[in-house]
């Protein structure tokens, strides 16, 4: 009865508006470059192109699960079935080039492995989609579904291959997948003191992946519907948005994304195994939390998730640069998630009792 | 001399930003006496007794209960001095059985255990003086809303309350559970326990009252004992204020027929409803809170599915199944709560006015933001949506502008018909008229508007034609011409066609 | 109820079926349990196809079960209780959480079912716990007699004699264990004893996978570029290892060595392929044959030795084939305990008289 609607007292003003957002939209980007730098500093065999070479290899396929990941939690979802997809889509993509489940070293008799490719790809969005059809026409939770569908998929992946990994012999398509593109520093040369950028394809691919992701989300009636989904359903439903249809394609395209990562993930161990998802579900998660994604939904962007996947990918590669004992691991990357998540909650305000000058008092 | 009441409560003025909720209000309550507090929605009734109740604090007055100068803080206070509210929603825990529920915050302990024995024991005897036959084992669950009611009676009575203060008590019962009700309230009164009785059901504050009290617009009308008065009196006493200025009604001239409804049943929330909807007109929908008029829009609407009935859009039938359907056939929802339903609160002003029109807004597989940005500006300038810009978050717009930027997506779809549900819900005086005049601009274009609302002067400002609903059923239409408050209320109410009532099974 | 009938049919058809092959069997069939960690890896599936394949020509029953993953101790010690529960006359387990498999192995015990422990030669503390025999090989002895034939192939890289060779070795380290610390331990104590020059630049866990192992050595040809071998705890680490350094440009067996222990089959694969320098081959399929036939030794009331050693090999491109034919393959004898000691399994002084 007494709705009390909070005027604001005079329109904000615009330069700290554009200083805030700033802030918001750049404070993981920011925590990119301290610990680019830090590292810069404490490693001397960081200072190397390759490094970044490497670096951008190891975002690659992880960050295209988590950009999959992004859409889904953007809806307020989450897909738990991820690292279970990206082992799934290796090990079908590898049985399909090998022509066998045998365990083996380097076959490849049985499909060329751009058809393999499509096949797992494809089984990836369409098991997906089914997860999506349940989620949405059961109105199951989809951690359930998601969980239940990891399980479904790594067992496959196991009585596939009976534990072993399928070894794969790689033809042009797989090598071209797996190559670098080379860049020509020239004058840059006697600073760096290497002739080359090496750019691995795989990072390609996902950048790539990443400015389509945007582009949807940002200039398509189906990104506007995912962050409408996330924001508010009962109102994007009314609105007469097809909840459910936007909801399994989302699922569809994580299935998919994952799917790809796990074909980029098999070329490059040349092997397609259970064990090579491992992780991939919690770091894609993290990424996109540690990139401004609400896990709430309705809010955030796929940039970034990129931020976060390096973020992660810098943290753990530092580790080793600075010769940090093995068993530490864990326990540094589970402080950085926390952190970062900690701070961005802390910029925005969410937090009471860490805003200044504005207590309220009980009356 | 007369010995002085329970309560007393006097010069009870309230302030909310913007509003004076209560006015030098004053209200008392005798032992052993059902006091019955009456008034429009937004008369005062809430927060008097919320102020009573502990919940809110009052800017000015006093409240004397059992003979002492008191202040409560928290609704815990006040629930130790001896006064309960049974609130509409009841507050009780499902899973937990009745004798937890009794309990609950006054767990009786034996060393560091839970005294089972005990409070079972005292939770039956509680139970027996309301004549309830019930197992305190119980999960609260497995009890009708009847039941629950009572198990909240006898929490009352388990924290010894002198005053118990309902809160629409009879919205969610039967008749027979009514008729229990109203036992067991005389049988209270009969122990000397007081009552007040908040209702929109008047009939029974005329049976069960020994006075009462009406409140109008945060001021104090009249407290008189229940026999002096009659329905109409009451009614009159109720409402009585001069409409005219504030709904500015421009009559459009009725086109041809757009909307049928027939025959449309929808479990017991809606039962053979049937009516018709002109270009150009705007029909009121009124009826208590509960009386199906939400459920009725959102079904045509296509938002919950109908079990029989049939809905024809310009004289063909249509089937609807889901909102995108309704769309598809120009009918428009501006839901009744804005925030939950209405908006997307995280997005721009931009992307909640273009979410319905996208399809058409997609150039191959992109979205055309030029087109957008047009038609937003479009609307912005024509409605006079007061916002920064754009691509301002509606999060921070008034309710008002919310409600304007709602109407501009629903107005975007280009609708035939137009359904409102409460549109002025939380909404200020000025902004509430600009809507009133949008409503006008829409329905004279030849858009067919239907306008669900609580308030009736808006019912009866606005409308062309009312329909009232009661219990699912259409109990009556109105032309604007023969429209009172009075006949609204008795249709609502006590209802003509059907004196009394009929059981909900 | 015309279907339940058909089903009950069925269901006993099937029953007297296997009944029938079961007694077909000369004598009382033996049924005997298997419970690997898990069977999320070709080492333990060989085994388990070991066992299997004995068991086979006993014509006894052999029950499998494992945990879904490996590092879930308490579904180890749930799925050897349930196994007691149906009724084994003995059962072989592989503890990896030594110390949760107490629990399995006590109620073993109590029941009088012998117990025995495969792939793990490292006896339990609690001298009240009877384990029929630790069966399993010596793995600081294996990972000593890797390092020395690491040695051999720095020196055939940088000419020098073994000795006095030069070299650096990166190790990926398996999940802190003492299977990581006996695989390391060894192997650093056979550089040193044959290559005493040869230094370790680097140990990092790579968690005994081959996604971690290449992107732990990744890292580390950035630091030191020049590294001549990964030495993984597992052969899927060095595998790892391996990619990453070809996907730098360096070449197998000319640049650097990759070598692990385990000698699973993808690994003999790529070892014929010349992707591979070398793995400690212990053939976990003719692991598996020896617990059975250390349990017929058991049930024909002979004496077995508490621990029992199987050999272990160090398998190079050269002899590959001899090691798949089974040629390698020595009697299993009877052996040390494996502690958690940084010490040889084998004590020094038992090698020297032996030799």
């Amino acid at each position: 009865m007494t709705e009390t609607t909070l005027l604001p007292a005079s329109p904000p003003r615009r330069s700290t508006n554009f200083i805030s957002r700033l802030l918001r939209d750049t404070g993981p980007l920011i925590v990119l470059l301290g610990l680019f730098i830090l590292l810069w500093i404490l490693s001397p065999a960081f200072r190397s192109p390759t490094s970044l070479s490497i670096l951008m290899m190891e975002a690659a396929a992880i960050g295209i699960v988590a950009a999959g990941q992004t859409f889904v939690i953007l809806t307020g979802g989450i897909d738990l079935s991820v690292e279970a997809m990206v082992s799934f889509a290796g090990v079908v993509a590898a049985i399909l080039i090998a022509g066998t489940n045998q365990a083996g070293g380097q076959i490849a008799e049985g499909l060329p492995s751009i058809l393999a490719i499509l096949a797992a790809v494809g089984a990836g969005g369409l098991i997906g989609m089914v997860q999506g059809f349940i989620i949405t026409g059961l109105k199951i939770n989809p951690f359930i579904v998601t969980l239940g569908f990891r399980s479904i998929l790594l067992g496959v992946a196991l009585v596939w291959t009976r534990g072993a990994g399928i070894n794969i012999a790689k033809d042009d398509f797989l090598n071209f997948v797996t190559s670098f593109i080379r860049i020509d520093l020239g004058a840059l040369e006697s600073i760096v003191g290497i002739s080359q950028l090496r750019i691995p394809m795989p990072f390609v691919i996902a950048v790539v992946i990443y400015a389509v992701v945007w582009v949807v989300l940002r200039h398509t009636k189906f990104g506007r519907y995912t962050y409408a989904l996330g924001g508010n359903e009962t109102a994007a439903r009314l609105s007469g948005v097809n909840v459910d249809r936007t909801k399994i394609m989302i699922y569809a395209i994580s299935g998919l994304l994952a799917a790809i990562s796990g074909v980029l993930v098999m070329g490059r161990l040349q092997s397609g195994a259970y064990q090579n998802g491992t992780n991939m579900t919690l770091i894609s998660v993290a990424a996109v939390v540690i990139g401004g994604t609400a896990l709430s939904g309705g809010i955030g962007g796929i940039w970034g998730t990129l931020v976060g996947v390096l973020i992660i990918r810098i943290v753990e590669q530092g580790l080793v640069y600075l010769n940090v004992p093995s068993n530490a691991k864990e326990i540094v990357i589970g402080a950085i998630i926390v952190m970062a998540v900690a701070l961005d909650v802390v910029r925005r305000g969410e937090v009471k009792w860490l805003r200044f000058g504005r207590r309220s008092s009980p009356t | 001399m007369k010995p002085s009441p329970l309560l007393k409560m006097q010069h009870i003025t309230k302030r909310f930003p913007g509003v004076l909720a209560l006015s030098d209000v004053h209200f008392d309550v005798e032992s052993g006496e059902v006091h019955a507090l009456l008034g429009e929605n937004g008369a005062g009734k809430s927060t008097l007794m919320k102020i009573l109740s502990g919940v809110y604090q009052r800017d000015a007055g006093e409240i004397i209960f059992k003979g002492r100068s008191v202040d409560f803080a928290t609704p815990r206070q006040a629930q130790l001095a001896g006064i309960t509210t049974i609130y509409q929603e009841l507050n009780q825990i499902p899973y937990l059985s009745v004798t937890e529920n009794i309990f609950l915050g006054s767990e009786i302990e034996r060393g560091a255990f839970l005294d089972w024995r005990t409070m079972h024991r005292q939770a039956r005897e509680l139970l027996a003086r309301l004549h309830l036959d019930i197992d305190p084992r119980t999960p609260i669950a497995d009890l009708g809303v009847g039941q629950q009611q009572m198990v909240e009676v006898a929490k009352a009575l388990h924290h010894k309350a002198d005053l118990i203060i309902m809160d629409e008590p009879t919205s969610a019962l039967s008749i027979r559970e009514i008729d229990d009700l109203f036992a067991i309230i005389r049988q209270l009164k009969a122990d000397g326990v007081a009552l007040i009785y908040i209702s929109h059901h008047l009939d029974e504050a005329f049976e069960i009252s020994d006075r009462i009290t009406v409140l109008r617009d945060g001021r104090h009308i009249v407290t008189v004992p229940t026999d002096t008065l009659d329905m109409e009196r009451l009614i009159t006493l109720m409402v009585g204020r001069d409409l005219s200025e504030q709904f500015p009604k421009e009559p459009a001239p009725l086109g041809a027929e757009v909307l049928r409804v027939e025959h449309l049943t929808q479990g017991k929330r809606l039962k053979d409803i049937s009516f018709n909807l002109h270009a150009g007109e705007v029909l009121g929908v009124a009826g208590l809170i509960g009386a199906g008029r939400t459920e009725l829009v959102r079904a045509i609407f296509g938002a919950d599915p109908i079990d029989s009935g049939r809905i024809l859009i310009d004289g063909v039938p249509v089937t609807i199944r889901s909102p995108q359907d309704a769309i598809r056939h120009g009918i428009a929802l501006l839901t009744e709560d804005r925030k939950r339903q209405g908006l997307i609160l995280g997005m721009n002003v931009r992307e909640n006015t273009t979410l319905s029109i996208l399809g058409g807004l997609t150039q191959g597989i992109f979205t055309d933001r030029r087109k957008e940005s047009a038609i937003t500006q479009d609307f912005i300038d024509s409605m006079a949506i007061k916002t920064p810009d754009q691509d301002q978050i509606v999060s921070n717009l008034s309710g008002g502008t919310q409600q304007k930027v709602v109407l501009a997506k629903w107005m975007a779809t280009q609708p035939k018909i137009l359904i409102f549900d409460e549109p002025t819900r939380g909404i200020d005086v000025g902004a509430k008229v600009e809507i009133y005049k949008l409503m006008n601009t829409l329905a004279k274009q030849g858009v067919a508007i239907i306008m669900v609302s609580s308030e009736l002067p808006e019912i009866l400002g606005m409308s062309d034609r009312v329909m009232v609903i009661r219990e699912g059923r259409v109990t009556g239409f109105l032309n604007r011409e023969d429209a009172t408050q009075e006949k609204i209320i008795t249709y609502a109410t006590a209802g003509l066609d059907s004196p009394g009532g009929e059981p909900i099974p | 109820m015309a279907r339940k009938v058909s089903l009950a049919v069925v269901l006993m058809l099937a029953l007297s079926i296997s009944v029938g092959f079961v007694q077909g069997q000369e004598g009382t069939p033996r049924r005997v349990g298997f419970v690997p960690p898990a069977l999320t890896s070709p080492f333990h599936v060989a085994m388990v196809e070991g066992a299997q394949a004995r068991a086979d020509e006993l014509g006894w029953e052999l029950v499998v079960q494992a945990p879904a993953s490996e590092g879930d101790f308490q579904a180890f010690v749930t799925t050897v209780e349930q196994l007691l529960e149906t009724g084994v006359e003995a059962i072989s387990i592989n503890p990896i959480g030594t110390d949760s498999a107490i629990t399995a192995v006590r109620a073993a015990n109590e029941r009088g079912i012998p117990i025995l422990a495969h792939n793990f030669i490292t006896p339990f503390e609690d001298e009240a716990l009877e384990v029929a025999s630790y069966i399993g090989y010596d793995q600081w002895g294996g990972a000593e007699a890797l390092a020395a034939y690491t040695c051999e192939l720095i020196a055939g890289k940088t000419g020098m004699s073994v000795e006095e060779t030069t070299g650096k070795v990166y190790i990926l380290l398996g999940i802190e264990s003492i299977f990581s610390r006996r695989r390391t331990g060894g192997f650093i104590a056979g550089l040193e004893k044959n290559c005493p020059n040869v230094e370790v630049v680097g140990q990092q866990s790579a968690e005994w996978l081959r996604t971690r192992g290449q992107e732990v050595a990744s890292v580390a040809l950035q630091q030191n570029p020049d590294i001549d071998v990964f030495y993984g705890n597992s052969d899927e680490m060095a595998i790892g290892a391996a990619l990453a350094a070809e996907q730098l440009g360096l070449v197998i067996n000319e640049d650097f060595f990759a070598v692990g222990i385990d000698g699973n089959q993808p690994t003999l694969d790529l070892l014929a392929q010349g992707k591979f320098s070398a793995t400690l081959g212990v053939d976990p399929f003719r692991m598996g044959v020896t617990v059975i036939d250390t349990m017929a030794a058991i049930f024909a009331g002979e004496e077995v030795p508490q621990i029992l050693l199987t050999p272990s090999v160090v398998v190079t491109p050269d002899n590959l084939e001899a090691y798949l034919a089974g040629e390698l393959w020595t009697e299993p004898v009877a052996g040390f305990p494996e502690l958690d000691n940084d010490m040889p399994t084998v004590p020094e002084e038992e090698i020297e008289s032996s030799s």
